[in-house]
């Protein structure tokens, strides 16, 4: 097996737009492409990860662009869709069955709340169909454990978006003080609007290459993409959306964490900046624990202590998080991936994370999955 | 609307009902609504109801409709922890359960086209 690389990425920021998906993700690729220095037409495969838009939604982006005759492949995993479309990008180039491999994830949701996430029927007629129920109750969980406050879900919010200010592609680049944020609207009691991701649009793209490639290219600064961890629901999981659960139920994100850092040969410990899936506030703080960032219980210690702020030990969420780029749901993972390189070739501006040589993105979504991929210098 | 062939025992409004589940007969793992078969063994599933009393676990208010709901907002959601070993997440009846309440699940009517299961506290059985 060879090691795979990524060469180079590009973004169309994550906002409201009045174009279609299509033009998101022409600019992303075309963003990406001459990042990388590659052609359209040296494209081996490209991967395609969108949740809500037509059929042969890559065809219809690439078609923008270039109409080669090589595959598109079109994959959606809810909000792990671009998480899943590097897996497939990364086991094609370190299998040896292709040399570059493009991969964007385009989203253009609409407003308000996430339709057709997977609900039963009889869920949504009873108006059981709401997913900020769910991450209500693993807040409400996590405030009967009695070591986070109200405050912490709010603190979150705060870091996130103190951390957008500086990141040109967050669609929302203004602070946030605590109270703004206890006293925004009550979405699903503890977590207010603040507290909570929007859904919107945008597109990321990156390419991979063989480590070899990227040499004959004279690349200068490729990323190693070191690991991939990608897990579905397993049989004790709870997710989005089922209407029920285990009293003892396991974490998919620690499973999808454990594959990654197992493969990258890496522990918590060695990682130097987190990119990871804030859909809300409380998710972010069980993402410390699941990723191995701190031990259960300690979460709130771990915000409190800023070692999770620009500047502290392991900056999380520097980009400013999902809470404050809104969540593009096929994009989301390459974003996370966007920044992460641009940490680790040292170009993140004002947001950069001091030496930054290891980098964790982490993306869960509805259905259920979760992808932990492992970046180095 | 068609939950009580899928998930509950049909019944009178406001009356007790029991929820549809199973169990497996070599892991004893639940499942709600219930399976043919155990997702973590793959063998075939018993049926087993769901009768409480349980314990609400969680409880907040919908104060927005999703799409297609039937249910026009607000209302109360909440989580019942039954005994059997497992967490269930249904409408709440009126007057609201708190946390930590013990309920019943019930025949529950919250709109004109729509009956399904909601948990009620015990103590306000009729």
């Amino acid at each position: 097996m060879t090691g795979a690389v990524i060469a180079g990425v590009g973004i169309h920021p994550f906002g409201r737009f009045p174009v279609g998906y299509r033009e998101l993700g022409a600019i992303a690729v075309n963003d990406c492409l001459a990042d990388a220095g590659v052609a359209p037409q040296e494209i081996d495969i490209t991967f395609v990860a969108n949740v809500g838009a037509e059929m042969a939604k890559g065809h219809n982006v690439l078609d923008r662009i270039y109409r080669g005759g090589n595959p598109i492949i079109n994959v959606e995993a809810a909000c792990a869709s671009s998480g899943s479309a590097l897996f497939l990008a990364n086991n094609m180039v370190t299998s040896g069955a292709a040399d570059i491999v493009l991969c964007l994830g385009v989203e253009k949701a609409p407003r308000g709340f996430i339709a057709r996430s997977g609900y039963e029927q009889w869920q949504i007629e009873s108006g059981l169909g709401v997913n900020p129920l769910y991450f209500a109750i693993q807040a409400q969980e996590l405030l009967q454990g009695g070591e986070v406050l109200e405050t912490d879900l709010a603190d979150v919010a705060v870091k996130n978006h103190r951390h957008s200010v500086h990141n040109p592609n967050a669609m929302y680049r203004k602070e946030f003080t605590r109270e703004e944020v206890l006293g925004s609207k009550m979405v699903c009691a503890p977590l207010t609007l603040l507290m909570l991701c929007a859904p919107n649009e945008g597109a990321a793209a990156a390419i991979v290459m063989t480590e070899d490639m990227a040499r004959r290219r004279g690349i200068e600064s490729p990323i190693r993409l070191r690991s991939i961890g990608l897990v579905s629901r397993g049989p004790d999981d709870w997710f989005v959306p089922a209407a029920s659960y285990p009293i003892e139920r396991t974490s998919i994100t620690e499973r999808a964490a454990a594959i990654a850092y197992e493969r990258a040969g890496i522990g918590p410990e060695d990682i130097d900046v987190v990119e990871c899936q804030d859909t809300d506030a409380a998710s972010e703080l069980l993402a410390y624990r699941d990723l191995g960032l701190c031990k259960p219980g300690e979460e709130a210690r771990l915000l409190r202590s800023g070692d999770v702020t620009l500047g502290g030990r392991v900056p999380i969420n520097p980009s400013g998080g999902l809470l404050s780029k809104g969540e593009p749901l096929g994009a989301s993972g390459l974003g996370q991936i966007h920044e992460l390189v641009q940490q680790l070739r040292g170009r993140a501006g004002m947001r950069q994370v001091n030496e930054a040589s290891i980098g964790v993105s982490h993306v869960m979504g509805a259905g259920h999955n979760a992808c932990v991929a492992v970046l180095s210098r | 609307m068609t939950a009580e062939t899928l998930v509950y025992k049909a019944g009178s409004i406001g009356q007790p009902t029991q929820l549809a589940a199973s169990r497996c007969p070599h892991c004893a793992r639940v499942q709600f609504p219930s399976t043919a078969s155990c997702p973590a063994c793959s063998l075939p599933s018993d049926d087993l109801w769901l009768a409480g009393p349980a314990k609400l676990v969680f409880a907040t208010k919908i104060l927005a409709e999703p799409p297609d709901s039937l249910v026009a907002a607000p209302y109360g959601v909440g989580v019942a922890e039954f005994p059997e070993g497992i967490r269930v997440i249904g409408l709440l009846d009126d007057p609201p359960p708190a946390v930590g309440d013990a309920v019943v699940p019930v025949v529950h009517q919250p709109a004109v086209n729509l009956v399904t299961f909601a948990f009620r506290r015990e103590a306000d059985q009729i």
